[in-house]
């Protein structure tokens, strides 16, 4: 069994700003999804998104796709492998934190 | 600049409150994402699609041939414009995987046995069974499967 010490090595800050957490929430639960539903589902402004998702992108936690769409370019974005570990080990972390062991 | 390998902290100073604040900002996103309305026309079509194929055997060659070959091809179209307008492309967790090859053994399962009636028997009606069967599971089967996937919250 994991002891609590080992899952809180995963917390990762990267991911730990609310708004890259709540992206990676996102991300993680779907296999692309495009910037503007992110944005709408999230409830936050598209630079803010931008921002925040080319910290991620930076991190390799996250990779983006263009592709055009009734004449306009729209951006999906995705998960990374080394993201998703990254992203479920935080969560792990967290709940180390907070006593729940899974 | 933040790297992988440099952002990761092994001594988090995070109190169980706020550490249980951030559980519940990652619940609520994936909560919000699945209670997201989502269009029938998807599933509708689909189904309507998946039934023409055990249907096509019932038509005369190559008429039959050509019916199954758009209806895939159909399939393939809808899935594509749906994804495009809503946004989001569901990732298959293993639960959904499990159930869509049940449930693709069980719809060739029945064709086969619709073949089998209709070549030794003579008997056609195999075959709209077989397309009923292939509506009523394709239409379920989407719906369940165009769920986000919720394994981690």
């Amino acid at each position: 069994m994991t002891d609590a010490h080992d899952l809180t090595g995963g917390f990762d800050m990267t991911i730990h700003a609310p708004n890259r957490l709540r992206i990676c929430a996102l991300l993680e639960a779907v296999a692309e999804a495009e910037f503007s539903v992110v944005q709408e589902q999230l409830g936050v402004s598209a630079s803010v998104l931008s921002k925040q998702v080319a910290v991620l992108i930076e991190a390799g936690y996250v990779k983006q796709r263009k592709a055009v769409r009734d004449t306009r370019q729209r951006v999906w974005l995705q998960l990374t492998e080394p993201g998703r570990a990254a992203y479920r080990g935080h969560v792990a972390a967290l709940r180390a934190i907070v006593g729940e062991q899974h | 600049m933040e790297t992988q390998a440099s952002s990761q902290n092994p001594a988090p100073r995070l109190s169980r409150e706020e550490a249980a604040a951030a559980l519940r900002q990652v619940e609520q996103v994936q909560a919000t994402l699945h209670a997201t309305p989502m269009p029938m026309w998807y599933p509708a079509t689909i189904a309507l699609l998946s039934a023409a194929a055990p249907l096509s055997v019932l038509l005369p060659q190559p008429t039959g041939a050509v019916v199954s070959l758009a209806s895939i091809a159909g399939i393939m179209v809808a899935m594509r414009v749906f994804f495009n307008r809503f946004g989001i492309v569901s990732r298959g967790d293993r639960r959904q995987v499990v159930v869509m090859a049940l449930a693709g053994l069980l719809l060739v399962g029945l064709m086969a046995a619709a073949a089998v009636l209709d070549v030794r028997y003579g008997q056609a009606w195999g075959w709209g069974i077989s397309a009923a069967v292939n509506a009523v599971a394709m239409f379920a089967l989407t719906i369940y499967c165009r769920r986000p996937s919720r394994t981690s919250a």
